[in-house]
């Protein structure tokens, strides 16, 4: 149902709240810990940031069906439309936070998305040495798995990190491609 | 969720670490497409359960007293961790009182969305390492393993052997140790400890029916026949 107008975002009976849940240090700590083990392994910082980002995209992938399994949304009308779904609702729904959208191309071909709070990267700091590394780069992953699960073929990264001093996380996502439905 | 003592704890939903999880055992499982986990995948998996619960029973202990004895620790670990970690109490808890410990979960939470005992045996190691690191980090060498009884049912069994002191369990694992491990800063061996244990009959998805150490290669295929049973 794509319907006129601004879509509502107020909280559907808290999605959110109906949510099975679990205790977010865990999943800083299990992160933490594969990050740890993915530098001991892999040859170079860019080999880890890739790597990260693929476990992310397995798991975008998949979030997808659960995201409109429980949140009752239907499909969305475009582009712009499926940013802020994804950012309110989707973000509210799995970290417990919305993220925000800003700074749209002018041709609606890229947009910003934004957050404070991160629970992959609670506890951590990031020692000298580290500064190309994109330690919630899984983050990044997960967009794009995301939204290559809605036809939309994206490239992310982050701009700004609070690891590295900034005061929230920004990801840049560019739209490469929209897939038409060949059954559309 | 309020976990011990009152504490709100964040939370996130389940799907993500579910996820997450699911993805990273995939990733060492992939290392070696055509066959079981070689030993040292095995170990860096079970090397992340065992830091990650070091780190958690760390928080999770701050403000109690000291633990007293074994037993105590144990069922700390049953009520309280196990609830912290998995908002559920252990199911059963069994003890020879003599250092061994079989822990049941009826319905482990990570074993829900797997289908065959032999894919879920893969996602226990994890769990035995925060155990593991759990127990080394209140004071206690032990060695954990896992089996599955029917899914999503499973059992840990700890032993815990107070003769040994802090260092390590046999000569031969050390050995294995050394090539492979680092040795953990508060002085005890990151090998784990699933490694070596003695000789068991019965079904077992991760028993070794043998140490590491400098029969590897024997083991490797003796652990490869375990797997297959």
């Amino acid at each position: 149902d794509f319907s006129q107008g601004k879509r509502d975002m107020s909280s559907k009976g808290g999605a959110y709240a109906k949510m099975e849940k679990i205790n977010a240090e865990l999943l800083s700590v299990t992160y933490g810990t594969f990050v740890m083990q993915l530098l001991k392994d892999l040859p170079t910082l860019e080999s880890v940031n890739s790597k990260l980002e693929e476990i992310g995209y397995n798991m975008g992938l998949r979030i997808v069906d659960e995201f409109f399994a429980k949140s009752g949304e239907g499909g969305c009308k475009d582009v712009e439309d499926t940013a802020e779904v994804m950012a309110k609702r989707g973000f509210k729904m799995f970290m417990g936070f919305e993220a925000d959208i800003k700074d749209w191309a002018e041709n609606k071909m890229a947009f910003t998305i934004f957050f404070t709070l991160n629970p992959f990267a609670d506890f951590v700091e990031l020692p000298e040495g580290y500064s190309t590394l994109h330690y919630s780069n899984v983050l990044c992953g997960i967009i794009r798995g995301v939204l290559k699960a809605l036809n939309i073929l994206v490239k992310c990264k982050f701009i700004r990190d609070v690891l590295k001093g900034d005061s929230q996380y920004e990801i840049r996502v560019d739209i490469e491609e929209i897939l038409q439905d060949k059954y559309a | 969720v309020t976990g011990m003592a009152g504490v709100r704890r964040k939370e996130v939903a389940e799907g993500v670490f579910d996820l997450l999880y699911i993805e990273i055992v995939d990733s060492f499982l992939k290392m070696n497409p055509h066959g079981p986990m070689d030993d040292i995948t095995l170990a860096k998996l079970e090397g992340m359960g065992f830091s990650t619960g070091q780190r958690l029973v760390e928080r999770y202990t701050r403000d109690r007293p000291r633990f007293t004895d074994q037993l105590e620790v144990v069922k700390f670990l049953c009520k309280e961790f196990w609830m912290e970690v998995f908002k559920k109490q252990m199911d059963n808890l069994r003890t020879n009182h003599r250092g061994t410990y079989h822990l049941f979960d009826d319905k482990f939470r990570w074993l829900t969305r797997i289908a065959n005992k032999e894919a879920g045996a893969h996602y226990l190691l994890f769990p035995c390492g925060l155990i593991r690191g759990a127990l080394a980090n209140l004071g206690f060498v032990a060695s954990v393993s896992a089996d599955i009884t029917t899914l999503p049912r499973c059992f840990f069994t700890i032993k815990i052997n107070s003769s040994q002191g802090r260092r390590g369990c046999c000569s031969c694992c050390i050995a294995f140790a050394a090539a492979y491990c680092t040795l953990h800063p508060c002085g005890l061996t990151s090998l784990p400890h699933f490694f070596c244990g003695p000789p068991r009959a019965g079904p077992s998805v991760l028993r070794r029916k043998r140490c590491g150490g400098s029969r590897l290669r024997r083991s490797t295929r003796e652990r490869t026949r375990t797997i297959r049973e």
